[in-house]
């Protein structure tokens, strides 16, 4: 194993940060070099394996974030599951480009509950994850407000015409924070619907949110809304 | 160069919320007998014309915020929170007493304190923020604050990474909000005409700019760490977990948290809370910088690494041909890149130092008065005084005026984040250790997938930012 793999494997709260030094260095300079990268993550997944202290495995999970592949999903995926290396796994997944990354929290969402399962579903969200979209809807009218409140959050980042659906639908069975951030939601997609044209959709979805039982800035911003696409229009 | 915007924010909750102080005064905001002043009889605004303000954050910054809301007349303080109990009952201390004088009983009680921002946020009769928290919290609160329908007043930086700068713009222009960024120092009169000078062509094509970042041209650049300091038991005062909020999760310890005064604020030197050299001064001068460019609403195209050979410190060069460059003290502009005559001061920070065909200018603050040369420049800047007071900033009084004409501030939420953007930009520069492309239109690094992954960070559960 890497000298300073070994080194950062006894990190921990206090500890020095020699080792973190050299590491942050390495990943930089194997920029352009896929087998320096292939190695230096085999040797940073190694350590997250191991039985090292949290702080050492954040620290792995944030060099993950700028370097990570396929290669690294399954050992992060396996993290998720835990509230104390939940967040830190997913600094990571959110950054690894390809499918891998989104399917393995598509299919941790459902196995979750608390804080972790919010924390995936911001995290396909984060990615604007469309595959996700039917678990994220069933989240919006669940017992776990914390995750709703996360679900419509997340489905105004996808947005497009099944979250949309999704949102309406789920409107009139919420109240409180979870209906705002539905509403909010909601406010995402008209907006994404215009930004691609399809103006009788966002529309639609600016008139329903500008009825006089909204909250204010709710139909505030609809009323920016419709002002942004008519300028758009006769410009 | 990009136009400064003129567009408007919208109007409609300024109706909405008079109404509901008009008739609902006595029960939750104003004094509970209003005396004379506060009805007009003196100059002053009755307090159903003030601006209502909630604060969020009580620190060093917090501390000089709320003085300067509670004696200005146009405004009315209806609440604080802060997560740091101790300083909540200072807080509130200090709004009572003010507010209390004429009251019956030299008491007041209409002021709330809160520990959950989100509750401050949930009252109808709260027009605007003040943001005044860690660096971390910025952009969440000030966003929640854009969805809530409240105009909003931002420390700066507005981020701790360029998309949450982004998504920070998005939100406040989906909700029609009225944004200042914190960067006063461009709304200090000498500060602001040397800026227009500039940005007219007074000193002809700008070749070269100059600003502090400490460490600049050394081996230990100044940039935040993951530090993971040792944990020590959470005080029963703090609200540990809430002041991490979106951070990564780590256990309490004093260094974070507390601010030695006077000094610097320590958890701006670990990378989950703050932007270092950033948030202490370089955002600052970013935005004086970009502004006199006139490339406030826009950024660098190069971002040049010292290892690249070809400036001896970092430099940002834009689309015109300016070159920025960052120094970590003033005598490297003179020793390494002899850009002014040896016998220049140059002292000062939060603004810079512009080199251009006709001569060269300083926009600094606390450094002494502005220098420059040939003499005849200043002829044609007319400047009432060379000295600097940052007292005569018009910051807040701009944002207030504002929130009333549904104008943009003079920094509104662009130019907070092409500020902040600037400081990230340098970061991520430092951290990988070479030179980097960049394009400001769509915010993206060219050529660089290790860059481009930088630029955000994931939030800690249940926070997700979002615009």
């Amino acid at each position: 194993m890497d000298e300073l793999v070994q080194v950062l494997m006894t990190y921990d709260w206090g500890g020095g940060r020699g080792a973190l030094a050299g590491i942050t260095k390495r990943v930089a300079q194997v920029h352009g070099n896929p087998d320096d990268r292939d190695r230096l993550e085999g040797q940073l997944l190694l350590a997250l394996e191991s039985g090292a202290p949290l702080p050492a495995k954040e620290f792995v999970c944030r060099q993950l974030a700028i370097i990570g592949t396929a290669r690294s999903v399954p050992a992060l995926g396996r993290m998720l599951a835990a509230a104390a290396t939940s967040d830190m796994a997913r600094m990571a997944l959110e950054q690894i480009p390809g499918p891998e990354a989104g399917a393995v929290l598509r299919e941790a969402l459902p196995k979750l509950s608390g804080l972790p399962r919010s924390g995936v579903a911001a995290s396909l969200g984060q990615r604007r994850d469309a595959a996700a979209v039917g678990a994220l809807c069933e989240l919006l009218t669940g017992d776990d407000d914390v995750a709703a409140e996360v679900a419509a959050q997340a489905l105004g980042q996808v947005a497009g015409a099944r979250a949309a659906e999704g949102l309406a639908r789920a409107q009139g069975e919420t109240s409180g924070r979870v209906r705002r951030a539905i509403l909010d939601a909601r406010l995402r997609c008209a907006d994404q619907y215009a930004a691609h044209g399809k103006r009788e959709e966002a529309q639609g979805v600016y008139a329903a949110l500008r009825e006089g039982s909204m909250p204010e800035p709710i139909r505030e911003a609809a009323a920016v809304g419709l002002k942004k696409m008519a300028k758009g229009a006769t410009s | 160069m990009k136009p400064t915007r003129t567009g408007k924010a919208s109007t409609a909750s300024k109706v909405t919320r008079r109404g509901f102080l008009g008739t609902a005064a006595g029960a939750v905001a104003a004094p509970l007998i209003i005396p004379a002043s506060a009805r007009g009889a003196d100059g002053h605004v009755a307090p159903s014309n003030r601006i209502t303000i909630g604060q969020v954050g009580r620190g060093i910054m917090g501390r000089g915020h709320l003085q300067r809301l509670i004696y200005d007349p146009k405004v009315q303080v209806l609440a604080l929170c802060e997560v740091d109990r101790t300083r909540l009952k200072d807080g509130r201390g200090q709004v009572e007493d003010v507010y209390g004088e004429g009251q019956p009983g030299g008491t007041y009680k209409g002021f709330s304190g809160y520990s959950d921002f989100r509750e401050l946020l949930a009252r109808d009769d709260i027009d605007a923020v003040v943001v005044v928290t860690p660096d971390h919290w910025h952009t969440p609160i000030s966003i929640q604050a854009a969805k809530a329908g409240k105009d909003i007043y931002c420390e700066k930086p507005n981020s701790i990474t360029i998309q949450q700068g982004r998504r920070l713009v998005e939100a406040v222009q989906r909700y029609g909000r009225v944004f200042q960024n914190g960067s006063q120092y461009r709304s200090a009169p000498t500060i602001r005409r040397v800026c227009d000078f500039v940005r007219r062509g007074g000193l002809g094509k700008i070749k070269s700019v100059f600003t502090i970042w400490g460490g600049a041209g050394t081996p230990n650049p100044s940039i935040t760490l993951d530090y993971a300091l040792k944990g020590e038991p959470t005080p029963e005062w703090l609200d540990w977990d809430m002041w991490v909020g979106p951070a990564q999760g780590r256990p309490y310890n004093p260094a974070y948290h507390r601010n030695p005064i006077p000094g610097v604020v320590p958890w701006a030197f670990c990378e989950d809370f703050g932007v270092g050299a950033s948030t202490g001064y370089h955002s600052h001068a970013a935005d004086v910088i970009q502004y006199a460019l006139g490339y406030e609403e826009s950024g660098p195209v190069d971002i040049i690494h010292p290892s690249s050979g070809e400036f001896p410190t970092l430099t940002y060069r834009y689309a015109n041909g300016t070159l920025f460059h960052l120094v970590g003290g003033w005598d490297q502009v003179k020793r390494l890149y002899h850009a002014v005559p040896d016998d220049a001061r140059l002292a000062g920070s939060f603004g810079g130092l512009f080199v251009g065909e006709r001569g060269w200018l300083t926009s600094m603050t606390g450094g002494g008065p502005i220098e420059g040369a040939p003499e005849s420049l200043f002829d044609e800047l007319g400047l009432p005084s060379r000295n600097v007071n940052l007292g005569e900033n018009d910051h807040y009084p701009n944002w207030l005026e504002c929130i009333k004409t549904r104008e943009k501030p003079h920094s509104f939420e662009e130019i907070g984040h092409r500020a902040a953007a600037l400081g990230h930009l340098t970061m991520i520069c430092y951290k990988l250790g070479r030179s980097l492309k960049w394009d400001p239109d769509r915010e993206v690094f060219l050529g660089d997938d290790q860059a481009n992954r930088m630029l955000r960070r994931a939030s800690r559960a249940p926070w997700n930012i979002t615009a």
